[in-house]
């Protein structure tokens, strides 16, 4: 993912380092025991040390939520931003600086919700980032209100007599946007399956889109009970392109081959189903990267004086 | 009223209304306002900037304002469709659109009109109007005709009909596309400009264009001026001031933009609205050859969200909005203010609130700039008052956003966007420009917010330092950006926050008073309106009145010493483009009126009884308003 | 040295790499000014007053804020002079722009020597970048480097910040291999060849990441340009194979390698140190490495080593006249 050396000062630092996984803990989580956050978070820890990324050169960023808590738990730098606006941080920090690793992490409602308009547009421009959305189909930080996914009918603080709205498909969603180059979901109570996503994210050249579904035992502790129980309700996407964790294909033996080049297929199979699906639903590297679309060469502030003299002649009196 | 004069004469007699016109023989003025109007499309444009471009060639002072046509195809030969430009020339420098316009080109009756209603005109103004409507085939055209004329005889205007189309058509065949050189002609024989340079401005111009098209354009300049030779008796000249050295002339929109690229910054986040987005739009056009980009964003929230997270992450980045979007980037700016990101935001000012007046001027965001956000939120807001001071501004905004690691508000306003003025060209220094960060490793036990516990200043860690890792949050923070929310945390975050503004303004000095150092009244503005107040003081001066002017430019940090300055005088008054209540009108008193907001600023902050005078008419101010405002606080006329 | 229009034209089409090169470099004068703070200079304006431009003027006192932010410097910071000396190297590099990459081989010079000192010469912003970088320990900050750092001593991440380069050699100088050494990051090198060369000397540099060109026509060299790792093309006289081997084409040779066109007959003269039996060799390992196996050298092979290679080559060349295709689209 990162390609570029940022700087010449830089050249003379190996980009991988070689550090103990703990080297990538921050502070404990204090999210409820049971979380699924929790997971997500130690797969993330492990992806970080197996790909030998730099700490110092890789950036979380978050929007608000429990799930938001996350960069302050991984020791690399990070951004804990505004709910809804952890893309539009995310975008910044990479157009600026093409070099870094930048993960985005949203729950439902910062992505979905009131950061909808940003989730499409990143999607659109497409900069090589990992974009995390926890899906536990609530509002978890501020105790249990509707989010877009919550399921038609579940109860919550805001809607006590069930969600009104048939909840949003964020796949569906995702797959229907110009310029989607990655698209895939996993389930925190498949901990190598979301290891192996994160890594095909990680890897992918490209704006990679990754919704996990997300236990909440505190507040929507029944909407994945059944698939976290019986695995034959958990679906997995197979191809060798596709998100590939031979233990987990070992495991659960509901498979569905899916070449994730095949769009229509993708969208197909992102439809509501009785089944939990996992895995790579879409992948294109060949769209142009934003942040390769808009590099510019650098000018040194002499350079810059002489183009700028340039301009003034252009509007000399 | 003054009368024209013979010669230019010295400071004291500048900047007066303009001179009624002889329409016989020539005549000498010190300063002059003019207007070109056409219907939309017709170029009015065009010719009204050229001609104040050649005026600043050739060594006078200028300013030109662009008068906008509320819809972007209005229908035509209405007062709706009215586009064109107003160009003020005089021997010295011109600060201010001026009053009312001693001259007028009009491409029909209907756009004149509108510039009469609006009280653009002088009362005994020149008015050379296309002839052609009052020889209509066409009876709804002469009706309309007839009824513009009787309107305008309201007014002792001399008007002068002029064959605009039927002498462009001896050149061109279309002639929406060709009269408004004809008319450039017409001006350059009248104010005796100098034909050779605006045939040069018009190859210059048309450069893109065919041979024929350029020398159309030629011709057309030509036949304009000896037709107006033949035909006019009159001519005005105003002569240039002595040497300037170079110049440029711009719009403070690309003033800002040149300056941010002066200032090194590299990315500009945006989503257009107007009058802000010609920054981008020149930007978009010249910004990549200098290594930056302007990122069009999703909306406005995204455009600060981009431009915070590119900040964090390396040289400081910019968005530029108006009102409405900055209403939306509200939640932002806290946020960059409470991580200390260093972030510049340019306001380009218009009419509110809400969709409020898009294209026209006002200075209303003042008090959403400095409390905008919930919670404290303390930012540097400046203030340029010239076209020339956008583009020195950037400089220090982008350095003081950097050194402080603060949000540095830049409050310019529609009037500085679209006006053009010459201006001494700058000297672009190396060290006006960000550096890049250099990646230092940072030493062992540093904290992302190592607040100096007397200024709050601390250093900032860039990505790609290693040992510096943190999460900057939006949530209160200790010194490690460790989240806490125990008491004394938040305590000790506000007060640092704010004492970096406390430490700069110990850096600053006192502002300039101009005129004498005390008496009877000061008046104090900000921004875009320090060339009408000046020259309103000046006047008022010239009439006996003791009247002195200071122009704040910076507002928060305020400069020190206000309250000195102020004591030295026995009222304050500050005149705004901002709505404040007038005392005397229904249920309005001393106690419960709304002042204007620099007014409520500097009342809150310095304990001084600050009256204020202000209008929103969605226009700049004209000096002889302001005037009229000074002599009515002296009891000596009534205020306009 | 002015640069010709061809070395314009040709150091155009390869922009993307000249661009990241010269970013890296700018980039890095940047950071070292960032370093250096307000140099003293012509103008009247205190050091303290630039950065804080001309709207500061009589606004803000200059000594007194710089006396707000200024911060000590790190303790093990590189010392003024060694930040000046390394400014100055990476922004005299930066100025000589198209120049500082293109390479003149004189008639009779060593082709290897003359890409090697010019790489050696850009290795100097290297070192000015590694004296100066925060990782460089205080005692390893060697002034000498500044005078030269040849490519052997460049490591991974700088040689995948190479420049391009545009050099001209006589055909008769083409000793190819010897470039090899060179070949590697993300280096790519343009020989414009002049009059009579050797028809395949490039082959001897094919190896699975390596982008190798024989053409003579420079609109190949946009491909080229968009290789991102190691490459070597030569603009060669129309007498010349023309093949390219693309790494980007598949996993077998025969997927990157596309022979393009073979000459009408062996090479018969020695030209500059190589002889034409070299050639002659060089040509047939082409059309092997092509998968074009000839029968003749079948035959030859089958019959020993002995036979000469150019009559081998000229046997096939002949046989292969008859059938008379090649594949002629890239
Ligand atoms: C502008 C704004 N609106 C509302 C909130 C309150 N808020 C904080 S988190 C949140 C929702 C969190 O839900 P989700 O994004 O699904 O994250 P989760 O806590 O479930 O991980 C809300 C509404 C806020 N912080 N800011
Ligand atoms: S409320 Fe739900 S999402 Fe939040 S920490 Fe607890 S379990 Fe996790
Ligand atoms: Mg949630």
């Amino acid at each position: 993912m990162i390609d570029t050396a940022c700087s010449l000062l830089g050249c003379g630092i190996d980009p991988h380092v070689e550090l103990p996984q703990e080297d990538y803990e921050g502070p404990p989580p204090r999210w409820c025991p049971g979380c699924g956050d929790h997971g997500v978070l130690a797969a993330t820890q492990r992806l970080l040390h197996d790909e030998r990324l730099a700490p110092e050169r890789t950036v979380f960023v978050s929007g608000i939520g429990c799930s938001s808590r996350f960069p302050h738990h991984i020791r690399t730098y990070g951004f804990h931003g505004i709910h809804g606006r952890a893309l539009p941080i995310a975008t910044g920090v990479k157009l600026m600086r093409p070099d870094l690793a930048v993960f985005a992490v949203m729950g439902d409602g910062d992505c979905t919700s009131i950061g909808a308009g940003h989730w499409v547009h990143a999607v659109r421009y497409n900069l090589d980032m990992v974009a995390l959305m926890l899906d536990n189909n609530i509002y978890g930080l501020t105790k249990n209100q509707t989010s877009p996914t919550t399921p038609q009918g579940h109860p919550s603080n805001t809607q006590p007599r069930g969600s009104w709205l048939p909840a949003l498909n964020p796949l569906s969603v995702t797959l229907g946007i110009t310029n989607a180059s990655f698209v895939a979901q996993t389930a925190d109570w498949v901990p190598g399956h979301v290891y192996a996503t994160l890594q095909a994210a990680f890897r992918h050249p490209g704006f990679a889109f990754v919704r996990i579904l997300q236990r909440c035992p505190k507040w929507t502790p029944g909407v994945f009970r059944a698939p976290a129980q019986q695995m034959a309700l958990t679906e997995i996407l197979v191809h060798e392109d596709g998100v590939v964790e031979p233990e987990v294909e070992q495991y659960y033996k509901t498979h569905v081959a899916h070449d994730p080049s095949d769009l229509d297929h993708a969208r197909h199979l992102a439809e509501e189903s009785d089944k939990v699906r996992i895995g790579l639903f879409y992948k294109n590297a060949a769209n142009a990267r934003y942040e390769e679309t808009r590099r510019v060469p650098v000018h040194t502030a002499e350079d810059k004086i002489r183009l700028l003299e340039a301009e003034f002649d252009r509007h000399a009196v | 009223m003054p009368t024209h004069v013979s010669a230019p004469t010295g400071p004291a007699e500048a900047g007066h209304d303009t001179g009624r016109i002889p329409l016989h023989g020539l005549v000498e003025l010190a300063e002059h306002t003019l207007e070109v109007v056409s219907d939309a499309g017709e170029g009015a444009q065009k010719c009204g900037q050229g001609f104040g471009a050649l005026s600043a060639r050739m060594g006078n002072g200028s300013w030109t304002v662009e008068i906008i046509p509320a819809e972007i195809q209005p229908p035509p030969r209405t007062p709706g469709s009215a586009s064109g430009v107003r160009i003020r020339i005089g021997t010295r420098e011109v600060t201010n659109w001026g009053d009312a316009a001693g001259l007028v080109i009009a491409f029909n009756e209907q756009v004149l009109l509108s510039r009469h209603r609006l009280d653009a005109l002088a009362d005994d103004a020149v008015i050379l109007l296309e002839k052609r409507w009052g020889e209509s085939d066409d009876p709804a055209v002469l009706a309309e005709w007839k009824a513009a004329l009787e309107e305008l005889s309201s007014k002792p205007y001399r008007i002068v009909l002029v064959p605009l189309e039927e002498q462009t058509l001896t050149v061109v065949d279309n002639p929406l596309h060709g009269k408004n050189m004809f008319a450039l002609g017409v001006l350059c024989r009248i104010y005796d400009r100098d034909l050779d340079r605006a045939r040069e401005q018009i190859l210059r111009q048309f450069k893109k264009k065919s041979r024929d098209v350029q020398q159309a354009n030629v011709r057309l300049l030509e036949l304009g001026a000896s037709w107006a030779k033949e035909n006019l008796d009159f001519q005005i000249r105003v002569p240039p001031g002595p040497e300037k050295g170079p110049m440029v002339v711009m719009n403070g929109n690309e003033a800002v933009g040149m300056g941010a690229i002066a200032s090194g910054m590299e990315l500009c986040a945006m989503y257009p609205i107007t009058p802000a987005t010609s920054v981008s739009h020149y930007l978009g056009d010249v910004f990549e050859r200098f290594g930056g980009i302007v990122h069009q964003a999703e909306d406005e929230i995204a455009a600060a969200g981009v431009a915070v997270g590119a900040s964090f992450a390396g040289k400081v980045a910019f968005t530029v909005t108006s009102g409405p979007g900055l209403a939306l980037k509200t939640e932002f700016l806290g946020l960059a203010v409470m991580t200390e990101t260093p972030l510049v935001v340019v306001d380009v000012q218009r009419g509110g609130p809400s969709t409020g007046l898009p294209t026209k001027v006002e200075q209303a965001d003042l008090l959403a700039v400095l409390f905008g956000q919930p919670g404290d939120a303390p930012k540097v807001v400046l203030a340029p008052a010239t076209i020339e001071e956008c583009f020195h501004c950037m400089i220090t905004a982008r350095r003081l956003a950097e050194a402080l690691r603060a949000v540095v508000v830049v409050l310019t306003d529609a009037n500085l966007a679209t006006g053009v003025t010459p201006f001494p060209r700058p000297v672009p220094q190396p060290d006006w420009q960000a550096t890049a960060p250099d990646g230092a490793p940072v030493a062992q036990g540093g904290k992302p917010y190592q607040w100096d516990p007397e200024t709050g200043l601390s250093t900032r860690f860039v990505p790609g330092q290693p040992g510096g890792m943190f999460t900057a949050t939006g949530l209160c923070h200790d010194e490690k950006s460790a989240v806490t929310y125990a008491p004394h945390v938040h305590q000790k975050g506000c007060t640092m926050r704010s004492r970096k503004l406390a430490a700069l303004q110990s850096t600053l000095q006192p502002p300039d008073v101009v005129g004498p150092d005390s008496g009877d009244l000061l008046v104090v503005g900000w921004g875009s309106t320090k060339g009408a107040i000046e020259e309103a003081c000046e006047r008022a001066r010239a009439e006996g009145l003791s009247v002195s002017s200071t122009h704040l430019t910076f507002l928060s940090p305020l400069q020190p010493g206000l309250r000195a300055i102020f004591e030295r005088f026995r009222r304050v008054m500050t005149v705004e483009i901002n709505y404040s209540d007038r005392v005397g009108d229904p249920f309005i008193t001393s106690e419960n009126r709304r002042m204007g907001q620099l007014a409520w600023l500097l009342r809150a902050q310095l304990l001084v009884d600050v009256d204020c005078w202000t209008r929103v008419m969605g226009e700049p101010l004209r000096p002889g308003q302001i005037l009229a405002g000074i002599r009515a606080k002296f009891g000596k006329g009534a205020d306009s | 040295m002015p640069s010709d229009d061809v070395d314009v034209r040709i150091l155009r089409r390869l922009r993307r790499s000249t661009d990241r090169f010269r970013s890296a470099l700018a980039l890095a004068a940047e950071q070292v000014r960032g370093m250096l703070g307000p140099l003293p200079d012509a103008s009247e304006v205190a050091p303290d007053a630039r950065p804080l431009g001309r709207f500061a003027a009589g606004r803000i006192d200059p000594s007194a804020f710089a006396r707000l932010v200024t911060r000590a410097p790190r303790d093990d910071a590189p010392d003024q002079d060694l930040l000046l000396a390394a400014f100055h190297t990476i922004t005299s590099l930066l100025e000589r722009g198209d120049a500082a990459q293109v390479v003149r081989v004189d008639r009779g010079a060593d082709l290897r020597d003359a890409v090697g000192r010019a790489l050696t010469d850009l290795g100097r912003a290297f070192a000015a970048a590694r004296l100066v970088a925060p990782s460089t320990k205080p005692a390893e900050r060697d002034p000498s480097l500044l005078q030269a750092l040849p490519f052997a001593r460049w490591n991974a991440a700088e040689r995948e910040l190479a420049p391009p380069l545009v050099v001209h050699v006589d055909g008769a100088d083409l000793q190819a291999d010897g470039l090899a050494e060179f070949l590697d990051g993300s280096l790519l090198v343009v020989l414009l060849v002049r009059e009579a060369a050797p028809p395949a000397a490039l082959v001897r540099l094919v190896t699975p990441g390596t982008y190798v060109l024989q053409s003579d026509a420079e609109d190949d060299l946009d491909a080229f340009a968009r290789h991102t790792g190691p490459g070597i093309a030569a603009i060669v006289p129309g007498e010349c194979a023309r093949f390219v081997h693309d790494p980007r084409g598949g996993a077998g040779l025969g997927d990157r390698l596309v022979l393009r066109h073979l000459p009408d007959a062996p090479p018969r003269t020695a030209l500059g140190a190589r002889s034409a039996r070299q050639q002659a060799e060089e040509l047939l390992q082409l059309a092997v490495l092509a998968q074009e196996p000839p029968a003749a050298l079948a035959a030859a092979g089958a019959h020993g080593t002995s036979a000469d290679p150019i009559d081998v080559l000229a046997s096939w060349l002949l046989g292969r006249a008859g059938l008379g295709k090649l594949e002629v689209d890239a």
